[in-house]
């Protein structure tokens, strides 16, 4: 969408709401943006951002840096400070940092915000402590750790995290789950990896919950890392006796955990 | 830009009358619109969207993006997700006529003596929060069971392969109108110029006997930028766009800039909406000599992720390859990608022949699902899995112990949706105990078209083309209902 056009469509869609608040009083003067809003808007474009209205008459912004916004970095940030109905924003893969954030305080609109693979961290989610409307927070991909995510119990609203590719451990998700029991924290896609306990627990069952058949392998999971361990870093058990079934021995240093995956 | 709003789509209809009567002075407006896009000077690296009417989207959306995951020759619900364990009972039996009513068949059975019921080979069971009963053949779907929506009283109107898919695809059963990749991308325009709107993929199953033309993705009456582009298998996903040995950048760049010039003449003379279709295409083509290659390079996909699609991701062509490639597209914010599996259509051997369809795409399709859930991508973008229609109870051909095959049922099937806008863990429509006829809450494939449009925030009543004197919608005239059971 060019910059004219993204213009001409704020005006269109400003001036049905304006019609629509001054009912009844005389011919109501067109709502467009405000030249300092025109001006941001402007400024986002030049920095490869677009600003779009969600829908065709609403007063709502879609602002997206993702793509354009390649060389976007903290101080740009300041350019969103004029336009206050923005409910979406995403800022993927730009170069801002935490302290960047610090010009979102006052979005109070922002329902969705996309921060994933940018080099932000726990310092950067104090300054999300009253964005109250947030429903989508994506986290993905950043430095943010258990600590962090604790400062976002207090959005009552927020909905659905994204914390994949991050230091937040399994501990972390669990006590944040436990001050928010509705916010959706979703991780990695693969299974969850069990504890000894559970595995323990699970051999005791009949018939067992998980066991290798032939065809099937173990997978261990290092946390926090993307890779799995090879099994000359891993100890296997055989569910149920504990046999070994290789003998790797464990990463030195760190605490390993099994899950069965089907091969 | 405003410019297709302003273009006489009507002018496909009698296009040289009325380029000869109005042709310059549109010509010129819509030139004016289109030239800030062309603008490269002092541009970001990467563009983002374009175009797209100025009234859409007209609701607010809930998904920015599609994924069709088209099963194309129709897989068999009965064996796959429709569970119906009183049909053992029915076993060899002859369909009863109260069932049938007299109902139309394809003339691959009509010519049968006898309609023995065919009970499912395959073993079901209970997944997910809900206790969705699903088949074995597909382990994997029914591991994200809880993200997705089922509809199973979808029906269609015809009865062979071709018209059904155009029907699917275009909301027409007869060849010519855009496909519905092409009314979105004419609708929203573009998140990333830097790629195609609506992008297309195909892949083939072991039995595929069904042919699949390129006009299913067609832009049908609206102009030609807005059909799918298929990427290709092999070396080159788009055949020639590496320049020649011997061309710089630089130098394809001063001779687009040229061309350009002279086609910008040549428009601004006669009015033909194509040129400028010619002009975009060029200018995309340069983009896409890096962002191709950026595309389909996986090299560095982490083996854990590469493990979601399954073994055959590592192999170019396959389905699993193109799941991967449409979440690399929708991370780059391609509007519409379609894929299409081939090889459904199991008149006969259907039990050995479905297993190796579900080994093709069963894992493939679940891993893609939860790779844009992990990403934080599934909330905005709609993925919609099915066929274009359903396989009968009875037996086509003969029925064994261990073999049977299943003719073409247009009067139910099942398919599947998850991600922006659909409430997961949904099971809608109820069919009889024959999985034949619909017994609660038919889905027609306008209303799935309605659906599908409504996710994006476009209300399908008034997206309309004015096409041969005619307002065309994607829904056609016929009554269309969005499938509200199924939205968040």
């Amino acid at each position: 969408m060019s910059h004219r056009t993204i213009i001409a469509s704020l005006a269109a869609s400003w001036l049905l709401v304006g019609a629509y608040s001054a009912r009844g009083a005389d011919a109501p003067a067109a709502v467009a943006p405000s030249p300092q809003q025109q001006a941001a808007i402007a400024a986002i474009e030049k920095l490869g951002g677009s600003v779009r209205p969600v829908a065709h008459d609403s007063p709502l912004l879609d602002v997206d840096f993702h793509l354009g916004g390649g060389a976007v970095v903290d101080a740009d940030l300041a350019q969103l400070k004029p336009l206050d109905k923005v409910i979406w924003l995403d800022l993927k893969e730009t170069k801002i940092t935490s302290a960047g954030l610090a010009n979102l305080k006052e979005m109070k609109s922002l329902q969705r915000l996309h921060l994933e693979t940018t080099a932000i961290d726990d310092a950067g989610l104090d300054h999300l402590a009253g964005l109250e409307n947030l429903e989508y927070l994506n986290l993905y991909g950043t430095n943010v750790t258990d600590a962090g995510i604790k400062r976002l119990a207090g959005l009552k609203k927020l909905k659905r995290l994204y914390v994949w590719r991050t230091k937040v451990t399994d501990a972390g998700v669990a006590a944040l789950k436990k001050e928010s029991p509705g916010l959706l924290i979703v991780g990695g896609a693969e299974l969850p990896p069990l504890s000894p306990a559970e595995i323990a627990a699970a051999a005791l069952k009949k018939p067992p919950l998980k066991t290798l058949a032939k065809g099937q392998f173990v997978r261990v999971r290092l946390p926090g890392k993307d890779r799995y361990l090879s099994l000359a870093e891993v100890q296997v058990q055989k569910t149920g006796d504990g046999a070994e079934l290789h003998k790797g021995g464990v990463a030195a240093g760190y605490r390993a955990r099994g899950g069965v995956q089907p091969g | 830009m405003n410019q297709q709003e302003n273009m006489p789509l009507g002018m496909q209809s009698n296009r040289r009358i009325f380029l000869k009567r109005t042709g310059l002075s549109l010509g010129t407006m819509a030139l004016g619109s289109l030239a800030p896009d062309l603008a490269f000077g002092g541009s970001p690296a990467v563009q983002p969207g374009t175009g797209g009417l100025a009234s859409l989207p007209n609701l607010r959306p809930s998904a920015k993006r599609v994924i069709y995951l088209f099963q194309s020759g129709a897989p068999s619900q009965i064996d796959l997700f429709d569970y119906k364990p009183e049909l053992k009972k029915h076993q060899k039996k002859e369909l009863p006529s109260e069932v049938r009513m007299g109902q139309r068949l394809t003339t691959m059975t009509s010519g049968q003596s006898s309609f023995p019921v065919a009970s499912s080979l395959f073993k079901f069971a209970q997944h997910g929060c809900n206790g969705t009963w699903l088949s074995e053949l597909i382990p994997h779907t029914a591991g994200i069971v809880d993200e997705i929506s089922f509809i199973r009283s979808m029906h269609t109107e015809p009865v062979n392969h071709d018209p059904a898919m155009t029907f699917c695809q275009t909301g027409s059963q007869l060849a010519g109108k855009p496909s519905v990749g092409a009314w979105v991308a004419y609708g929203l325009g573009s998140l990333n110029r830097d790629l195609p709107t609506f992008v297309v993929m195909v892949s083939r199953g072991k039995h595929t006997d069904q042919p699949l033309y390129d006009r299913l993705w067609g832009s049908g009456f609206l102009p030609t930028r807005y059909q799918g582009v298929k990427l290709r298998s092999g070396k080159e996903p788009v055949l020639y766009l590496a320049n020649p040995a011997g061309c710089s950048p630089a130098t394809r760049r001063q001779m687009l800039d040229d061309l350009r010039e002279l086609n910008q003449e040549k428009y601004a003379a006669s009015g033909d909406p194509e040129i400028l279709t010619r002009i975009e295409q060029y200018e995309l083509a340069f983009r896409m000599q890096t962002a191709v290659p950026d595309l389909t390079d996986i090299s560095q996909e982490p083996q854990h992720v590469l493990d979601l699609y399954g073994p055959e991701v590592h192999k170019p062509g396959t389905y699993a390859r193109n799941c991967l490639l449409t979440r690399r597209l929708m991370e780059r914010d391609v509007r519409f990608v379609q894929l299409y599996h081939m090889g459904w259509d199991q008149h006969n051997n259907l039990p050995s022949q479905i297993r190796d369809q579900c080994h093709d795409t069963d894992q493939a399709s679940a891993g893609l699902v939860k790779d844009l859930k992990q990403r934080g991508l599934l909330d905005d973008t709609l993925v919609v899995w099915g066929g274009e229609f359903g396989r009968t109870v009875y037996s086509q051909g003969a029925l064994t112990e261990t073999n049977y095959g299943r003719d073409h049922h247009p009067r139910c099937y099942t398919i599947w949706l998850a991600g922006g806008g659909i409430k997961p863990g949904v099971v809608h429509g109820r069919t009889d105990e024959f999985s034949y006829n619909i017994l609660e809450n038919p889905v027609h494939v306008r209303d799935l078209n309605a659906t599908m449009l409504h996710c994006l925030g476009i209300d399908h009543r008034t997206f309309s083309v004015k096409n041969q004197g005619l307002d065309t919608r994607l829904t056609g005239v016929e009554e269309a209902h969005v499938v509200k059971a199924v939205l968040a």
